[in-house]
C-alpha cells in the first residue's frame, strides 16, 4: 500500500489545458471518491495516476517515488474499467490469472490465488465461462477480481457502476466498499454520481473543469460546501441557490445580516407552514409535486420569481396539490452564504 | 441488420414486383458470371473432335481423357506445386507483416500514420505491371528472378495495402480500454496483440488470407514478369498447352478447371469466417 500525490500537476492536450494546478494528496489505505460532472477531467486524473495518460507539468508521487515516467506495469496498481474490459477471448479463470502469468509468476501459485479471489467473490462456478456468458454484475466481479489478485498498492476505478442496474449497483457499491475495507488498498475512485461519493468515499474530492473545487469527509462536503458549485452538486435535490433579496424579501436585512448576497439552503430545511424555529419568509405557489412515495418534492414559486425546492414527507400527499399556495419558513441555522461574484463560502 | 436491409434491396417484405426483379436481376449477374466457367467445364470433358465442333455441341459424350493428359504433363503438376508453394509463403509474409502494422496503425500514437493510411490506398491503386519492369532487373541483380521466395516476396507487397486495411477495421472493433487494462497487468505491446487481438479476430484473420491466397493464386502479370521456368506458377502452366502452331484446347481447359478447385475448395471451407470476418467491422451489434 502507498499513498498518492499530485503536485502541481497540469495536462494539456495540444493547446487545451484540461487540468491546471492539480494538488492532490490520496493517504496510505484511504478511499478517496474523485466526483464531477462529465468532462471535469476526473477520468483524466485517474488516467495519470495509472500511467495511461502522460503528465504534461508537475509531478505525481507514488509511495514517495516520483512516477511520471513510469509504465503502467511498473506502478503496481490495478484498474477496474466502466466497461470491465475483460479479455474477450480468454475464460473467467485466464482473465484472474492475466497478471500473474504476465509477470511469469509460478504456475502452482496463480492456481492457489486463482481459487482465493474466486471463492472470496463467488467466481467459483464461473471460472470455465467466457466473459460473453456473464451477466453485468458477474462480468463487473471478474473485473474486480483481476483487480485484487495481484495485491497491487493502489486500486483505481473508473466509473465501475454505471453499466450496472439500479439494484446491482446498490449491492456491487456496498461490496467495493467492504472489499476496500478489509484489504485497505489506497483506492481512487472515479464516478459522476454523488450517491456513490457520499456512501463509499472515505474522503472526496469534487472536480469541476480541471480543478478540484473541494476536499473533505462526505458530511464536510454536504454541511459545508465550499463554494455554490459544491453546494450544488452534492445532495440531491440540490440546494436551492439565490439572491438573499428573492429567497427573503424584507426579512433578507435580518437572516443574512447582509453577509453577502447568494443564499443555499437545503430543500429539506425549508419548512411548510410556521413551525417552531421556522423564520418565516413568505407564500409560495405549488408548481409541480414529485411523489416519491417516502418523501415529496415540491417545486414552488414565490411572490418574488424565485423558484424553490422542498423535500417533505410523503405523508403530504393528498393534502397539497399544484396551483395551491403555502407559506414557507426555513431555519437559519442551515443558511450557507456565498459571495455571489466568486461563489466561495463565506464565513 | 444493416445485412438484411441490403439483401431484400429496395422496399420492405411486402414490395413483390421489386422482390421479383431483383430476383431476375440476380439471377442474370450470377448467370453472366459463372458461363465462362460452364464453358470451360464442357470443353475440358469434350472429346477433341466434339470440342472444336461448331456450332458447339451442347449434347456430347463426357471423356476424362484431358484430366488424365494433366496427370502425365510434368509442366502443369510442377506450376501446380509451385503455386502452392508460393500462396503459402505470401499469405504467411503478408500476415506477418500487416497484423503488427495494424495493430500499430489502430492503436499506437504514430507520428505519419496517416500518411501510411494514404500510402496504402495509393498502393493498392497501381497496376501491378507497374512494379514488374524495374523489378525484373533488381531481381536478375539480387538472384531473387526465378525464385519462389522472390515470387512470394513481390505477391505478399501486393496483398499487404488490403490486408492492413482490413486487419485494421477488425482490430478497431476491440475496445481500447481492453489494451488499457491489459497494459496496467504488465502486457507489451506485443503480448497484447498476440494473446488477445489476433485470438479475438480470428475470423478476420482467416478471411484476410483467403482473400489473399485468392489473388496470389490467381495472378500472371507478376508470374510472367519475374519468373521463366523454376517457379512458374500455375496460372502459366495453364498456358503452357499452348503450342507453337497448335492449341490443346481440352487439356488447357481441364487445367483451368483443376487451377480454380483449390480456391474454389479453400473460399467454401471458410466462407463462414469470410462472411463473418468482413461483416465485423460493417454490423455493430
Amino acid at each position: 500500500m502507498r499513498d498518492i500525490r499530485f503536485l502541481d500537476v497540469a495536462k494539456s492536450y495540444g493547446d487545451v489545458e484540461v487540468i491546471s494546478g492539480l494538488d492532490l494528496y490520496v493517504r496510505e489505505g484511504e478511499f478517496m471518491v474523485l466526483v464531477g460532472p462529465s468532462g471535469c477531467a476526473k477520468s483524466t486524473t485517474l488516467r495519470m495516476i495509472a500511467g495511461l495518460e502522460t503528465i504534461s507539468s508537475g509531478d505525481l508521487m507514488i509511495g514517495g517515488e516520483r512516477a511520471n515516467h513510469l509504465s503502467p506495469a511498473q506502478r503496481n496498481i490495478s484498474m477496474v474499467f466502466q466497461s470491465y474490459a475483460l479479455f474477450p477471448n480468454m475464460t473467467v479463470r485466464d482473465n484472474l490469472s492475466f497478471g500473474l502469468r504476465i509477470r511469469k509468476t509460478d504456475p502452482a501459485t496463480v492456481k492457489s490465488e486463482v481459487v482465493r479471489v474466486a471463492d472470496t467473490l463467488g467466481l467459483g462456478d464461473l471460472l470455465g465461462r467466457k466473459p460473453r456468458q456473464l451477466s453485468g454484475g458477474q462480468a463487473q466481479r471478474v473485473a474486480l477480481g483481476r483487480a485484487m489478485i495481484r495485491r497491487p498498492d493502489a486500486f483505481l476505478f473508473d466509473e465501475p457502476l454505471s453499466n450496472l442496474d439500479a439494484e446491482l449497483r446498490v449491492q456491487m457499491r456496498g461490496e467495493i466498499s467492504e472489499m476496500q475495507r478489509q484489504l485497505t488498498t489506497t483506492t481512487v475512485y472515479v464516478t459522476h454520481d454523488q450517491v456513490e461519493a457520499m456512501t463509499m468515499g472515505d474522503r472526496i474530492a469534487v472536480m469541476n473543469q480541471g480543478r478540484i473545487m473541494q476536499i473533505g469527509v462526505p458530511t464536510e462536503l454536504y454541511e459545508q460546501p465550499a463554494n455554490t458549485f459544491v453546494a450544488g452538486f452534492i445532495g440531491s435535490p440540490r440546494m436551492n441557490l439565490l439572491d438573499a433579496k428573492d429567497l427573503l424579501g424584507d426579512a433578507a436585512a435580518t437572516v443574512a445580516h447582509g453577509r453577502g448576497s447568494t443564499l443555499g439552503i437545503r430543500p429539506e430545511h425549508l419548512l411548510i407552514g410556521l413551525t417552531e424555529g421556522g423564520v418565516p419568509i413568505g407564500a409560495a405557489r405549488v408548481n409541480r409535486i414529485e411523489d416519491l412515495g417516502h418523501e415529496a418534492l415540491l417545486h414552488l414559486s414565490n411572490a418574488r420569481g424565485a423558484h424553490l425546492t422542498v423535500r417533505t414527507s410523503g405523508d403530504i400527499r393528498g393534502t397539497v396539490r399544484a396551483g395551491e399556495t403555502l407559506s414557507l419558513a426555513l431555519r437559519p441555522d442551515r443558511l450557507h452564504f456565498f459571495d455571489s461574484t466568486t461563489g466561495e463560502r463565506l464565513p | 441488420m444493416k445485412m438484411r436491409t441490403v439483401l431484400q434491396f429496395h422496399g420492405g417484405p411486402g414490395t413483390g414486383l421489386s422482390q421479383a426483379w431483383a430476383y431476375v436481376f440476380t439471377g442474370a449477374m450470377v448467370l453472366f458470371s459463372l458461363f465462362p466457367v460452364y464453358w470451360v467445364l464442357t470443353v475440358s470433358l469434350k472429346s477433341r473432335r466434339d470440342g472444336l465442333a461448331s456450332p458447339p455441341l451442347w449434347i456430347f459424350d463426357p471423356t476424362t481423357a484431358n484430366y488424365l493428359k494433366l496427370w502425365s504433363h510434368e509442366t502443369f503438376k510442377y506450376t501446380f506445386l509451385n503455386s502452392v508453394i508460393i500462396t503459402a509463403i505470401g499469405v504467411a509474409l503478408s500476415l506477418a507483416i500487416a497484423i503488427p502494422t495494424a495493430y500499430a496503425i489502430v492503436r499506437m500514437k504514430i507520428r505519419g500514420r496517416n500518411l501510411v493510411g494514404v500510402w496504402l490506398i495509393l498502393a493498392y491503386m497501381l497496376p501491378e505491371f507497374l512494379f514488374v519492369i524495374p523489378m525484373f532487373s533488381l531481381y536478375q541483380w539480387t538472384g531473387l528472378y526465378d525464385t519462389h521466395v522472390g515470387l512470394a516476396l513481390m505477391y505478399q507487397v501486393h496483398v499487404l495495402p488490403l490486408s492492413i486495411w482490413l486487419l485494421s477495421s477488425f482490430f478497431r472493433e476491440i475496445n481500447p480500454a481492453i489494451d488499457e487494462a491489459a497494459r496496467i497487468e504488465g502486457a507489451s505491446n506485443w503480448q497484447i496483440l498476440t494473446r488477445i487481438y489476433v485470438p479475438c479476430t480470428l475470423p478476420g484473420m482467416a478471411a484476410t488470407a483467403v482473400l489473399n491466397a485468392i489473388w496470389i493464386w490467381n495472378e500472371l502479370a507478376i508470374a510472367l514478369g519475374l519468373t521463366f521456368s523454376k517457379a512458374q506458377t500455375v496460372t502459366l502452366g495453364v498456358t503452357s498447352f499452348r503450342g507453337y502452331a497448335s492449341l490443346d484446347w481440352g487439356a488447357m481447359t481441364a487445367a483451368s478447371i483443376v487451377a480454380i478447385v483449390p480456391m474454389l475448395l479453400f473460399a467454401v471451407a471458410a466462407q463462414k469466417h469470410i462472411v463473418k470476418g468482413l461483416s465485423l467491422g460493417a454490423v455493430k451489434g
